[in-house]
């Protein structure tokens, strides 16, 4: 049997990890060290509530067409190596008409909190908007 | 004959179609999904799938959302047609087998979603209808159960 699995850059909010596709990080860069344009809030990006801490966040930069794109994580990062099949679609009855949803699925670990796996390209939008998801 | 099943959300006591009850389940961690509805906020896993978790506080006046209140205590999966919910709860009472005589029409509640409501133990309570539910979100967005994922 061939399993087929992705890594994951995640970020650790609570109890749950919150991923994009590794392959789609171009860098990531300590928020000290950054000196790039003003990074888009991932947080606001997702309409996500954060608890406010003063640590640090890092940056990660994710490629797009015309280049890249910095963000703000809201908590620490971590990798996760999934089986691709371990990714379950979003019910529809979830998702809520008007509202973009940047997340397009799920997976649940017996050995550990759930990964969202979010949607770049509805991030990209939100980011180039200027509004959250 | 219909059985009916009690629930208790807070403060609130509501009865279920029996029969649409798949699983009763203790406490699940619910993953709440940003861009969801708020009856619908988030999902948990259940039989290898991620069904989405109906909150009765985003139907019901006075009650504590899920991801602002504790959690609950039990989770119901309901099967409504081809749709799977989880229903967190704070109790579950035994089956009870009421004749249709026992069904009225709503005169001492007043919950959306529910045309009927019955006595029980003395508690009047309301029968809720998951399936005038999710027909209403059907109503609100045709595209809602095209050939994407359900449940």
């Amino acid at each position: 049997m061939t399993v087929s699995t992705s890594t994951f850059v995640a970020i650790r909010a609570r109890e749950t990890h919150w991923g994009v596709h590794a392959k789609l990080v171009k860098s990531i860069v300590s928020e000290r060290d950054w000196s790039g344009a003003r990074p888009f809030e991932m947080a606001e990006a997702l309409g996500v509530s954060v608890e406010q801490d003063d640590s640090p966040h890092p940056i990660l930069v994710l490629a797009t067409d015309e280049g890249s794109l910095p963000f703000r994580a809201f908590g620490r990062l971590l990798f996760r190596q999934l089986d691709v099949a371990s990714v379950l679609p979003v019910p529809m009855l979830v998702r809520c008409p008007g509202k973009r949803q940047p997340v397009t699925g799920i997976a649940f670990q017996e050995n550990g909190p759930p990964l969202v796996v979010l949607d770049w390209i509805a991030l990209l939008a939100a980011a180039r908007e200027g509004t959250p998801g | 004959m219909t059985h009916l099943l009690p629930l208790q959300v807070q403060s609130v006591s509501v009865a279920i179609d029996a029969r649409q009850v798949q699983e009763i389940m203790g406490q699940r961690a619910a993953v709440f999904l940003p861009g969801a509805r708020s009856e619908i906020p988030g999902v948990v896993a259940w039989r290898g799938r991620a069904v989405g978790v109906f909150d009765f506080a985003a139907v019901t006046d006075g009650l504590t959302p899920l991801d602002e209140g504790p959690p609950r205590s039990r989770t119901l999966v309901v099967q409504v047609g081809a749709n799977t919910l989880a229903v967190p709860v704070d109790a579950v009472r035994e089956v009870r087998e009421v004749t249709d005589e026992c069904i009225r029409a709503p005169r001492v509640t007043a919950q959306k979603f529910a045309a009927a409501e019955v006595e029980l133990d003395g508690v009047v309570m309301p029968i809720f209808d998951f399936a005038a539910f999710i027909d209403s979100i059907v109503v609100d967005e045709p595209m809602a159960l095209a050939p994407m994922a359900k449940g």
